[in-house]
């Protein structure tokens, strides 16, 4: 699912929610879009890679269990082809191993599904104030002046 | 309305719209238990009642029921183990079930009663 950005909201960082379950995404657009714009939803990763390709969203967060190749994939190869988006990995599997794996493949967070709505939020603030440093161009740059300035 | 208090409404207007699919799921964890009992859990249902309860593990818990987002996700990693379950955790996963139930009958049943509550009556009246 995707739409046009609305001018009305483009002060907001734009998201893209990468999950298999539609009411995990329906529960992600509903608790995030007042902080967010929502501007697509994916069901798989081939999905997933080919509207951070479009959209180029601020952060994405992408469920590490979805099919047609995994959120892995999704989360290496957007961050190949999409570097600039802050991908934030969706989990139930807290283990090291995955951890690491996430890492690896270009994720700036982890949340594990299933907590509340105020720690979800909390850790995407801190990964766009993470992503937004650990990128930050020369001082004076106006996209980096633009992102940082954005209030969540 | 303050702006949580649509968060919070919205949310509520996803149950209502997914509590049929929470129920199925919850229904094939039931199936695979009772399955389970009678030996005749076979890979096609087990696989159905692991992506179910992998489900309702990420999903109860976004719905604030953090603990049948635990039943379910203990469900899953015992439905997950190598060779299945052991005949000897079939006590437990029976439990499990039931209090899965139970946390989706309560939740159902507390959306009802918010449903049922009347509005305030009117606190003024212009008279003639």
């Amino acid at each position: 699912m995707t739409h046009r950005r609305d001018p009305s909201r483009s002060h907001l960082p734009s998201l893209l929610i990468a999950d298999d379950d539609p009411v995990i995404c329906s529960l992600l657009t509903a608790q995030l879009s007042r902080s967010f714009d929502v501007v697509a939803s994916a069901g798989d990763a081939e999905q997933a890679i080919a509207l951070a390709v479009e959209h180029r969203p601020d952060i994405a967060i992408v469920d590490m269990q979805m099919p047609a190749g995994g959120g892995l994939r999704a989360a290496r190869e957007m961050h190949a082809l999409a570097p600039a988006t802050a991908i934030v990995a969706l989990s139930a599997d807290e283990s090291d191993g995955m951890v690491r794996d996430v890492i690896q493949a270009g994720a700036i967070a982890y949340v594990r599904k299933g907590v509340a709505a105020h720690e979800l939020m909390t850790t995407l603030r801190r990964s766009i104030e993470a992503h937004v440093l650990l990128s930050s161009p020369a001082p004076g740059d106006p996209v980096t002046i633009a992102t940082a300035g954005t209030q969540l | 309305m303050s702006p949580d208090g649509s968060v919070h409404e919205a949310i509520d207007a996803i149950w209502h719209a997914n509590r049929g699919e929470m129920a199925r799921r919850i229904a094939t964890l039931e199936e695979a238990v009772c399955a389970l009992r009678s030996d005749e859990l076979d890979d096609e249902l087990r696989a159905r009642a692991i992506c179910d309860a992998h489900k309702l593990a990420g999903a109860l818990g976004m719905f604030d029921l953090a603990t049948g987002s635990e039943l379910s996700r203990e469900l899953e990693h015992s439905l997950e183990a190598a060779g299945g379950p052991l005949a000897g955790e079939l006590a437990r996963l029976a439990e499990l079930v039931l209090a899965l139930r139970a946390e989706f009958e309560n939740r159902m049943s507390a959306r009802q009663v918010a449903d049922l509550t009347p509005s305030p009556p009117p606190t003024s009246k212009v008279m003639p």
